[in-house]
């Protein structure tokens, strides 16, 4: 395939608005860039995931590096979580390179349906704040084996305490998130943000910004099985990440002065339109 | 147990790798992509780790980029190594072990990843 010289152009732009997006709702933008390669530049669906793949590590170093110098990011919480993703992105890997390109593009689909609701139903800020003075007077044997932690809000100005809950449940769907972050090439953060938030009783920012850690390492154990199928095509890829990059270090540097609420609902509204407009594809409605 | 230094300190290790990581491999991808874009040479291929080497021999933009690609992918695993020893550095056992094993299941990726 040649490309003309204003889709490289293009591409970089998309990166942009991806990474931009995706580092604001502590995701990886992946979510936003396989429609926009598959149903914007008719890119194959497994060459799109594995530039996906390339974007969400672009965009968890490029925020991790700012979200870990505010003391956002918990890294031993976030390793530990790794155990059980980086374990689901080599299966999600392995399962993707033996399905067809339809199958992928109808599981993309259904995977953005249940997450638009979520978001759309703003469940994002509850549970953000504990009952931080207690948790601080606590100091529960969790947090002193590492796994809580203390984080500054910028936007209420206050140091706040929390612990980590069910550790269990967290792993078991960290390991989910991880199978479909190498299935799909989405960072799953959209899945492990919730998870750590609602079920663990992290911190939105803590949980957004420990997700953001953990999605490169993820992707790359994915990335490995794609590159070895011969679905990473450098001219797709590259501008994709040069520009996820960018956008990425805009989206964690205006993220502290965004509400997450409102964010996530227009995110929610987005990923059902990119939701219908992807199983229309699969189906073979509208071309292609 | 960590205290607020050390875990300062692995704050700060952590970004300089990614920050400068990201640094070299957006450089290589972007000289790559002009070096394409200025010889008109837009034909995308797919490469692999064994192809690429083929690539840079034969002076190919695509070449760079791929390096650039592959220097982006190492980051992740490099930031995984570089935690392993400052957990071990502060005797935190049990976390440069989660590291490790976090580490075995990456190396297993490129076994089982072979098609």
């Amino acid at each position: 395939m040649n490309l003309a010289p204003l889709t490289v152009w293009l591409l970089l732009l998309s990166g942009a608005g991806a990474g931009a997006f995706g580092a604001m709702l502590g995701i990886g933008g992946g979510v936003l860039i396989i429609p926009v390669l598959v149903l914007g530049f008719n890119v194959p669906v497994h060459i799109a995931v594995a530039a996906s793949l390339v974007a969400v590590i672009a965009t968890s170093s490029a925020a991790t590096s700012v979200y870990v110098a505010k003391g956002l990011t918990n890294m031993r919480l976030g390793m530990t979580l790794e155990l059980a993703t980086t374990v689901g992105g080599i299966t999600g890997g392995i399962l993707a390179t033996r399905l067809p390109a339809e199958a992928l593009l109808i599981v993309f689909a259904i995977f953005l349906i249940p997450i638009a609701i979520l978001l759309l139903r703003g469940r994002t800020e509850r549970g953000a704040v504990v009952d931080a003075p207690a948790a601080a007077r606590g100091q529960s044997e969790e947090t002193r084996r590492g796994l809580g932690g203390v984080y500054y809000n910028t936007r209420t100005d206050e140091f706040l305490a929390y612990q980590t809950k069910r550790l269990p449940l967290g792993m078991g769907l960290s390991l989910v998130a991880g199978t479909l972050s190498g299935l799909l090439g989405v960072g799953g953060g959209i899945l492990k943000v919730p998870a750590m938030n609602l079920a663990m009783g992290i911190p939105l920012r803590v949980a957004a910004a420990t997700s953001n850690f953990m999605i490169g390492v993820t992707a790359a154990a994915s990335l490995v099985i794609y590159v070895q199928h011969g679905f990473l095509d450098p001219l797709i890829a590259a501008p994709v990440a040069l520009g996820v990059t960018a956008g990425a270090l805009v989206g964690t540097a205006v993220s502290p002065m965004v509400s997450s609420l409102l964010l996530a609902r227009i995110f929610g509204v987005l990923l059902i339109v990119i939701a219908v407009q992807t199983l229309l594809r699969a189906l073979g409605v509208g071309g292609v | 147990m960590s205290d607020q230094s050390s875990e300062r300190r692995e704050e700060r290790t952590v970004q300089l790798l990614l920050r400068g990581g990201l640094i070299v491999s957006s450089l290589l991808m972007a000289v790559g992509l002009i070096w394409a874009l200025v010889i008109a040479h837009l034909r995308s291929h797919a490469v692999s780790f064994r192809t690429v080497v083929h690539y840079l021999a034969t002076g190919h933009p695509t070449g760079l980029m791929a390096v650039g690609l592959f220097v982006l992918l190492a980051l992740p695993v490099a930031r995984v190594i570089v935690l392993i020893v400052d957990f071990s550095r502060e005797r935190d056992w049990r976390y440069a072990a989660v590291g490790l094993t976090v580490l075995i299941v990456l190396a297993l990726a490129v076994f089982v990843g072979r098609s």
